[in-house]
């Protein structure tokens, strides 16, 4: 019997909770990016707030 | 423990405010048959990707893959992600074919009708359908024994609660409706995720002392190499491949896409996100073997709840499941309704727009209805389940060889379904005496091999079977088929063929 050690299942446990935070981030961004959002802040940015329609 | 009030309060204003988003996004749309089913060149990569997650990430991942992980340890549980992940895998590869070869299609049954032919179509739609059904009334038996464990909400009521909400907005703004819901419940379903199993992680004392409480009740649960659960990841894993490729939420969903290349973009991309989402929640099961007083491994997830957590650790897991059942359930409404109304232009006579509408949306309150019944009637569908699944198992291949052969026939692809099924069934545990009744048919039950109570052999063999005699059948054939048919005969519902698209037989196939 080959039994995963405490730091495998630690690293597995806590990988797989960071995994799906970090595709959490990105279909966020994705839908970001699809409504036009990211676009609008990096306009904002770009003219200090002054957000052309 | 969380009051029953505040479990139906919770349940109830989730359901009203999902509810009112699936009309608003309705409102003022095309509401012709065709956009109520396909939504066609609609969502872009962001919303396909949450509606791919959402639309399979039922409670059963609370539910049946933490039995697995509680019952088969780590094997199990790699085996049920890998098998969650493949098929978004295939459909990235199958659905820009399909968009390809089938540019103004709905369904996989009206494929499997144009390209094999009456026989090949019954059987394709039997299979679907029943996949469909029993995923569906498992999910309303899931959500209901849920809130039943943890806030003692009597199970008729969750069911006919989320089966009547997610029917008022699934029946009146379609696809559509559901992609949107879909799309929100995503984005609310994997925080959720994250913040409900870290909580549970602090709550039980860290990864340590959950390790140490998995190790000192059954260390054989921590073995990747361990052969029940590697058995039983590998049968899994062939089952959910089988079964997701005869679903028609995804032939729908290649559809809805703005163009071939998001498709294939956000299968790829669901392919990671689900297998994680799977990954992540079958590993609960073998956290709630070794951590909490699991009785029954169906429900290990809510026991672990039960394990004096605090109420909002549980309020969160609650949110989470009725959001997860509201993603998958809307997505099956919508897709068993389409299959049928995809096919009415040949089963009526020349239908009008508003006939085909009102015919979906009693097909949707039907399908409904029914869900909410048999939820009621049957507390286990494991058996069922499995056996769809088997039935998905046997005729996947055909139905995908077809896409990119054109040398396969209809005859030729039902013998291999039957084949694959044939030597399935032998090996499958069935219940209900089932099993009993089949070995006590002279000459044909003495024939019959022991089932396979770990379903390894009889998904292998399904698999195996189907897959070599649908490749030699169309090694062997000197026919082709002319996949410009396709295009010709399936037609938006809004400009139907002449003949509706009706293929007899193997009369789509040419001598070469």
């Amino acid at each position: 019997m080959t039994v995963l050690g405490p730091t495998a299942f630690a690293v597995l446990l806590w990988g797989v909770i960071l995994a799906v935070a970090v595709v959490f981030a990105y279909e966020l961004y994705a839908l970001a990016g699809e409504i036009g959002l990211a676009a609008r802040v990096r306009r904002r940015y770009r003219t200090g707030g002054d957000d052309e329609p | 423990m969380v009051t029953t009030e505040i479990a139906l309060g919770l349940t109830v204003a989730t359901l009203v405010a999902f509810t009112a988003l699936g009309v608003w996004a309705a409102r003022g749309r095309d509401r012709s048959a065709e956009a109520f089913i396909t939504a066609r060149d609609s969502a872009g990569g962001g919303r396909l990707t949450a509606t791919l997650i959402a639309s399979v990430m039922g409670v059963w991942i609370l539910l049946s893959a933490s039995e697995a992980g509680a019952t088969f340890g780590v094997a199990a549980v790699a085996g049920y992600a890998v098998g969650e992940a493949l098929p978004m895998l295939a459909y990235s590869v199958i659905g820009p074919r399909v968009r390809a070869v089938i540019p103004d299609g709905h369904s996989l049954t009206e494929y499997a009708y144009a390209r094999y032919g009456d026989a090949m179509y019954a059987f394709v739609l039997l299979v679907s359908v029943l996949y469909m059904f029993i995923f569906l009334a498992a999910e309303l038996t899931g959500i209901a024994l849920a809130l039943a464990l943890v806030a003692d909400v009597p199970q008729w009521l969750t069911a006919v609660l989320v089966g009547g909400f997610v029917l008022a907005y699934t029946g009146y703004g379609g696809l559509r409706a559901s992609i949107l819901t879909d799309t929100v419940q995503a984005l609310l379903v994997l925080p959720l995720l994250v913040v409900a199993f870290a909580g549970a992680v602090f709550a039980l004392g860290g990864a340590g002392a959950i390790y140490d409480g998995i190790a000192a009740t059954d260390p054989s649960l921590l073995d990747p190499t361990d052969a029940d659960g590697f058995r039983f990841g590998v049968a899994i894993a062939l089952a959910i491949v089988g079964a997701e490729l005869v679903n028609q939420t995804w032939w729908q969903r290649i559809y809805a896409g703005t163009d071939g290349a998001t498709v294939a973009r956000s299968f790829r991309t669901a392919t990671v996100a689900n297998g994680l989402i799977v990954l992540l929640a079958a590993l609960f099961g073998v956290v709630a073997a070794g951590n909490a007083a699991v009785e029954n491994p169906a429900t290990a997830f809510f026991a672990l709840l039960g394990e004096a957590f605090p109420s909002w650790v549980v309020l969160a897991v609650t949110l989470l499941a009725l959001l997860l059942v509201m993603s998958s359930v809307d997505s099956l409404f919508n897709a068993l309704s389409s299959v049928v109304t995809a096919d009415l232009p040949r089963l009526l006579d020349d239908p009008d727009d508003r006939t085909l509408t009102v015919g979906a949306r009693a097909l949707t309150v039907g399908v409904a209805v029914a869900a909410v019944y048999v939820s009621q009637a049957a507390q286990s569908v494991l058996a069922l389940f499995l056996f769809a699944d088997l039935l998905g198992a046997a005729v996947a291949a055909p139905l995908v060889v077809g896409l990119f052969s054109d040398r396969l026939t209809g005859t030729g692809a039902l013998a291999s379904g039957l084949a694959g099924l044939a030597v399935g069934a032998a090996f499958f545990p069935f219940p209900l005496g089932i099993g009993g009744a089949l070995r006590s048919v002279p000459v044909v039950g003495a024939a019959l091999p022991a089932p396979d109570g770990l379903y390894l052999t009889s998904f292998v063999g399904a698999v195996a079977v189907s897959v070599a005699s649908t490749l030699a059948f169309a090694a062997l054939s000197d026919r082709r088929y002319d996949f410009d048919r396709l295009s010709n005969e399936i037609r938006r519902l809004d400009d139907p063929a002449p003949d509706g698209g009706r293929v007899d037989g193997d009369e789509g196939v040419n001598e070469s």
